[in-house]
């Protein structure tokens, strides 16, 4: 039992990170093998997350086969944005092997988030998660965009961190306990409008209200495109996908589990942030001219639509939010990793229109921000297509006629704005000099083919999703 | 004997004196620090009374959790500051502003 405890692949993980220190401090002129090391170090552990045979709900802690798939999911992804990150790193000279090992602290994190069974491991899953960013996003000492952007994450983030601890003391206080199945107990058989259902109800309030920060939805979405646009490309694909997947993750343990009973006070909450965070994410990105706090405003729609579907509470909804929730972070991997590809007058990307040309000089890679971009505005071949489809549809089956409509609208301006990208490549003429500095990337091109193979067979990742949403209901909810 | 909401009335006036705090506060980013730090207290303060009333340890075990977390933050915070520092010359919180769109 010990000997398989250590290949839980977060003890995997952290063991890793302190031996990659280690060798860093010794090897400081082969950062190339160092690398190549952290990359042996994911794949094992992301071998170990689906095959190690463990399987168990402790107090605070639970490890099941959903949650593993997540894993896996959660480490594939950081081994791409890793490929990315490591070229652009070298490009632009600022190559330190410590970014990797702060990511990988934070990938931890986010495990521990979406295994936590308690509140207390819950926060510290969070806080791991959110001091590596805090330190990640201020990574480029030298530029004073990148500290205004840490310093701001930093406040925002530590006072949402201040909301949830005051939410998880409401509910510790109200229930009198930290663990998610004794609060469900708990909430069960509490007494409408009493104190205690008063206090829980705050309580919930609180720590929805921090998570909605952690996830960028529309009332607490104002950090997003700052950030985005102030930290290197690399922190902004690191911080668009597994901090959301993650959250997501915690958002259906915490209202599945604990808050069950309660979904007349989280259900409409969810509807309606997520609704505002779709119309907010579409009309302010109209006036955009930065490319970054374009994808910015993009991720706010784009989890508007995750949110909207995890509020109304019936298979279909959790499914779509499911299949939502993996096809942006295909498509966010994507459109971030290409911009970490590209560069102009030896900067990186900035404004949209230093893309003007790429057709003619780089037809390849015109093509696949042409798929993403597709993918993004939801036009048919493409994944993206079927994963609005299925918010819609759920909409719909839940008979949210009205809001249906207006999703559909909001996806029709949106769709301006990443036609406009598409037409600024292919249509607008510039002399200056853009650059790609590698000319062949596989894992890039396979990540935006996939939106497009993928759209074309649609029911793979339906299939995955449903087995995923079969092994959900099997386990403790 | 002083009745509990007493006290739970005193941590949420703290809580909402530090939120205050962050948002009316135009002058410098030290001060949002130190609101930040109120915060917490008046969490641990929630945390400590709700715990001692319940009669279990689990609220007194938390509040070591979050002290720890929180001291490991602020370290990040002050060493943020000074990366900020170095690179504006001033830490009015009116500066922050290079990122617009």
């Amino acid at each position: 039992m010990i000997i398989n405890l250590f290949f839980i692949p977060e003890i995997l993980l952290s063991f890793g990170v302190m031996i990659i220190i280690l060798i860093d401090l010794f090897l400081q002129n082969y950062k190339a093998v160092t690398f190549k090391l952290i990359q042996l170090l994911l794949i094992v552990s992301a071998y170990y997350s689906i095959n190690g045979q463990i399987s168990f709900t402790h107090e605070s802690y639970d490890l099941s086969e959903f949650l593993n798939i997540l894993k896996f999911i959660l480490i594939l992804g950081s081994f791409i944005i890793f490929h990315y990150t490591y070229k652009h790193l070298v490009y632009l000279n600022t190559l330190k092997i410590e970014y990797f090992t702060i990511s990988i602290l934070g990938l931890i994190g986010t495990m521990i988030m979406i295994s936590a069974h308690s509140l207390l491991i819950l926060y510290l899953g969070i806080e791991l998660l959110s001091l590596s960013l805090y330190a990640l996003i201020g990574f480029n000492k030298k530029s004073s965009l990148s500290s205004e952007a840490a310093i701001k994450y930093y406040v925002l983030g530590a006072m949402s961190s201040g909301v949830l601890l005051f939410g998880i003391s409401l509910v510790y206080g109200f229930t009198g306990s930290i663990n998610y199945s004794e609060i469900a107990n708990i909430v069960d058989t509490v007494q409408i409008n009493s104190v205690e259902y008063l206090g829980i109800i705050f309580g919930i309030i609180f720590i929805t209200a921090s998570l909605c920060f952690k996830f960028g939805v529309a009332p607490f979405h104002m950090w997003v495109p700052d950030i985005y646009q102030g930290s290197l490309v690399s922190t902004t694909t690191l911080l668009s996908t597994l901090p959301k997947i993650a959250v997501f993750i915690v958002f259906l343990k915490l209202f599945y589990i604990p808050f069950l009973s309660m979904i007349n006070v989280w259900s409409d909450i969810l509807i309606f942030v997520g609704m505002l965070s779709i119309i907010i994410g579409s009309i302010f990105a109209l006036t955009q001219e930065n490319i970054k706090r374009l994808l910015a405003y993009s991720a706010i729609s784009n989890i508007g639509f995750i949110v909207l579907s995890l509020g109304l509470v019936t298979n279909d909804g959790l499914q779509a939010s499911l299949y939502y929730t993996i096809v942006y972070s295909l498509t966010a991997l994507a459109s971030f990793g290409i911009i970490t590809h590209i560069t102009c007058n030896s900067h990186g990307i900035e404004k949209i229109s230093d893309l003007a040309g790429l057709s003619k000089t780089h037809p390849y890679y015109a093509i696949l921000i042409l798929i993403t971009m597709l993918s993004s505005a939801g036009i048919p071949p493409m994944i993206g297509f079927h994963a609005k489809l299925i918010v819609i549809q759920a909409l719909i089956n839940s008979e949210y006629i009205m809001l249906s409509i207006l999703v559909v609208l909001m996806t029709v301006i949106s769709a301006y704005y990443y036609l406009k990208v598409i037409k600024t490549i292919y249509f607008d003429n510039r002399e200056e000099l853009i650059s790609v500095y590698s000319n062949s990337s596989i894992v890039l091109s396979l990540n935006s083919i996939s939106l497009l193979i993928l759209g074309i067979f649609p029911y793979y990742l339906f299939n995955l999703t449903s087995y995923l949403m079969d092994l959900l209901f099997t386990i403790s909810i | 004997m002083i009745p509990i909401s007493y006290y739970l009335i005193l941590s949420t006036i703290i809580f909402a004196i530090s939120i205050a705090g962050i948002f009316i506060n135009r002058k410098n980013i030290l001060i949002l620090l130190m609101s930040l730090e109120l915060m917490f207290l008046s969490v641990n303060f929630n945390l400590i009374t709700l715990g001692n009333y319940l009669g279990d340890l689990t609220g007194q075990v938390f509040v070591f959790f979050v002290l720890t977390v929180v001291a490991a933050e602020s370290a990040i915070g002050l060493a943020l500051l000074i990366v900020l520092f170095r690179n504006k010359k001033s830490i009015d919180v009116d500066d922050l502003s290079e990122l617009k769109g």
